[in-house]
């Protein structure tokens, strides 16, 4: 710095004088990123606080939900006792209701019947154990076996076969 | 001055120390157990509730409940957090129906938690929820009900307060009617909530399927009745009645006598739990000559129409058999075998087998494994076979008569439905359907083999209804052919057998021609007569009664009249 360098120290020289001072096209651009920031927060913000209370009303919901079907099935179940057997049949009784003793069908001449063949609402399943297979687990009387037997009933004065007439 | 630099030393060497110390510490924590303190921190602030499923409904085959879970509720405090004592307990006295001081007690007790009253109704629970109270809670528990009461109770099994099925279709469905647990997971607030803004994880719960059973409620109610009018006019001391569709090995019905109440199981005597039907195992007595007759006829040793000598005695394997009446009969016909129920007849027919063809029908016909029927607890019963050591020639005869040989209901049920059904043995089941939201499985009969021909399983179908009409049976069902056996088997004890008590029983099915229905009836120990043919028959015919009409199953002569006239509309229908 030269001796001769003057400075004043009047406030808008300083200003003036400041070495950084901002151009005013750097200053809008400051402003510019605060307002995007500012933008950004309050929008993070916005968001957050939604999905918190959208959250809360979620939870709320399936709550209520619960409480919905926990209702529901206790009023299936109170339908269901009411409709126990012991039940209707007091309740029959108290009516005058008493169970039947004698049944006579009556058959109906020319009642329509239905020509349609009767399909069974099943389909049955053949598991795969031949008979064939199932006898071969137990042990067939052998050749001499067969022989002994008949001796022995001969022995005993009987027929093997006495019982076939 | 070197004793100054002396204690600057001491000093910087203790400092130097600690310092070591406190770097060693934070190595350890920061470094080593790292991993240990991170989790801990993360448990501290992250939370996981598991939502348990709502347990799978049982139905029977019209879809009456037979059932459910009820939410019930738990209700406690945390007395040092509740703000206002005196105001809670006015409003818990009335809704919880407690006297007030003992509420006001709980919530001002020094206590961290105090429970209230457990299994409060779900209406009152939700008040309390609605409510809203800082260190009020009210816990949600789910509780088993059967709004039937004890009937089918040994069929259904229970549930323990763990939410544990036992017994029946309970136990043995236990894990799938359980569901699937959901769980919530994410940060926890000072308060213990979970943060919905924080990073969290939702699955929701999975219910157990819906199980739709065989079982017909009406078809039930009959059979319990019936059973503990006869146990009780008989002075018995228990019962069973099995009811069964012999074409698909459906069970219709499962009755024990005595019973237990599902929704109090903990008041019951715990042998009264195991279902009699599938677990108990008895000696079956003349029942399984039906079994032996098949044999005999399928092996073409006997002609149905033949005859046999009945000398009152038979030896086989050094031991004499004798008839039930100590009664030589002569010369009689096979289906007098059955209508007499003799026991040489039918020890001669298993005689003329021989051991190995006798025990292979045995096992044809089931004996001596499981059912496989789809119930907790099931018995093999027990058939001894030569192949067995303890086996002995003697058995032979006496197993013709089902004397030594322990089968469980279900397994008479079964074999005896083969004779009914073609000779096809089907594999008793009880669950029909399972319905999982949209999906839907339907269980299908299942053929396990081929007892005997159709052709042996009609001709004795045909003996067993001619036996009963010519021993003027107490089981006969008027209107209806009913084929069928009575059973009066002598009760083992130590030593031999008693010499009063018995086991009666009586399987048989109707409309013989076309069997829709299979029913066996097993009265133990009755008192008032110890033959089969007095107590189990006349039982049978009264449920047999009741559920032609029930289930609809016209009588023979209406059936035939249709049939005919039904040909007659089809040829009228057919003629050009």
């Amino acid at each position: 710095m030269s001796s001769n360098t003057m400075i004043s120290l009047r406030p808008a020289n300083v200003i003036r004088q400041i070495p950084w001072r901002l151009g005013s096209k750097t200053a809008l651009g400051f402003i510019l990123i605060l307002a995007i920031f500012s933008l950004v927060g309050w929008l993070y913000l916005t968001n957050a606080s939604t999905v918190t209370a959208t959250s809360y009303r979620i939870d709320e919901l399936r709550f209520e939900l619960d409480q919905l079907r926990n209702q529901n099935a206790a009023l299936i179940l109170e339908i269901a006792e009411l409709e126990a057997l012991d039940r209707i049949e007091t309740r029959a009784t108290e009516l005058g209701y008493r169970p039947i003793a004698d049944v006579q069908y009556i058959a109906v001449d020319n009642y329509p019947i239905s020509q349609e063949p009767v399909e069974s609402n099943y389909q049955v399943v053949y598991v795969e154990n031949s008979v064939d297979d199932y006898i071969d687990d137990v042990e067939q009387p052998g050749w001499w076996q067969v022989k002994l037997d008949t001796l022995v009933a001969w022995f005993e004065g009987r027929d093997v076969d006495v019982l076939t007439r | 001055m070197e004793q100054a630099k002396y204690r600057i030393y001491t000093i910087m060497a203790i400092m130097s120390a600690a310092g070591l110390v406190l770097i060693g510490q934070l190595v350890r924590w920061q470094v080593i157990e790292h991993h240990r303190f991170a989790t801990w921190a993360e448990e501290e602030h992250q939370d996981e509730v598991v939502i348990p499923a709502r347990r799978g409904e049982i139905r029977d085959r019209t879809g009456h409940l037979l059932a459910t879970d009820l939410i019930e509720y738990d209700i406690s405090a945390s007395p040092k957090i509740i703000a206002d004592p005196d105001g809670t307990a006015d409003r818990l006295a009335t809704l919880l129906d407690m006297p007030r001081n003992e509420i006001y007690q709980i919530l001002t007790s020094k206590k961290a938690w105090m429970p209230l009253k457990n299994n409060v109704p779900q209406s009152i629970g939700e008040t309390i929820l609605g409510w809203d109270t800082v260190g009020l809670l009210a816990e949600p528990r789910s509780k088993r009900v059967y709004p039937e009461g004890d009937l089918g109770a040994h069929f259904l099994g229970f549930v323990n307060n763990n939410g544990n099925g036992f017994y029946g279709v309970e136990g043995y469905y236990d894990n799938m009617l359980n569901g699937s647990p959901g769980l919530q997971a994410g940060e926890r607030s000072p308060f213990g909530d979970l943060i919905p803004l924080g990073v969290s994880r939702f699955v929701p719960p999975v219910s157990g399927p819906t199980l739709y059973l065989t079982i017909d409620r009406g078809v039930q109610y009959v059979a319990e009745r019936e059973l503990e009018d006869a146990v009780l006019r008989y002075g018995a001391q228990s019962g069973s009645v099995v009811v069964m569709q012999p074409k698909t090995g459906a069970i219709l019905a499962m009755a024990g006598y005595p019973s237990y109440d599902p929704n109090n199981y903990g008041v019951s005597n715990e042998y009264l739990f195991s279902n009699p039907t599938v677990s108990e195992q008895y000696e079956p007595g003349s029942v399984f000559k039906i079994v032996t007759m098949a044999a005999g006829l399928d092996a073409g040793v006997v002609g149905h129409l033949g005859t046999i000598y009945d000398g009152g005695s038979i030896e086989v394997g050094g031991r004499v058999i004798y008839n039930w009446d100590r009664k030589s009969h002569g010369e009689v016909e096979m289906t007098d075998v059955l209508a007499k129920s003799l026991n040489v007849g039918v020890a001669q027919i298993a005689v003329a087998l021989g051991k190995d063809r006798f025990y292979t029908y045995m096992k044809r016909f089931g004996f001596g494994q499981l059912t496989e029927i789809d119930l907790g607890n099931e018995g093999p019963g027990t058939l001894k076979t030569p192949k067995d050591a303890n086996w002995h020639e003697s058995d032979l005869g006496t197993n013709s008569f089902g004397q030594g040989i322990a089968v469980t209901p279900v397994q008479i049920a079964a074999a005896v439905s083969a004779v009914a059904n073609d000779g096809l043995l089907m594999k008793p089941y009880i669950v029909q359907r399972i319905v999982d939201g949209d999906r839907q499985v339907e269980v299908q009969p299942t053929v396990i083999r081929q007892a005997v021909t159709a052709e042996t399983a009609h001709k004795l179908t045909d003996m067993l209804v001619e036996a009963l009409t010519r021993s003027e049976s107490a089981s006969l069902v008027p209107g209806y052919r009913v084929a069928g056996k009575t059973g009066t088997a002598e009760i083992p004890v130590p030593g031999g057998y008693h010499p009063t008590l018995t086991l009666a029983s009586f399987a048989g099915y109707l409309p013989a021609d076309d069997p829709e229905l299979l029913i066996l009836v097993i009265i133990d120990r009755p008192t008032s007569s110890r033959w089969g043919s007095e107590t189990a028959s006349p039982t049978f015919k009264r449920i047999a009664e009741q559920l032609a009409v029930l289930l609809n199953i016209l009588p023979d002569d209406i059936r035939e009249s249709a049939a005919i006239e039904g040909e007659a509309q089809l040829t009228l229908n057919n003629e050009p």
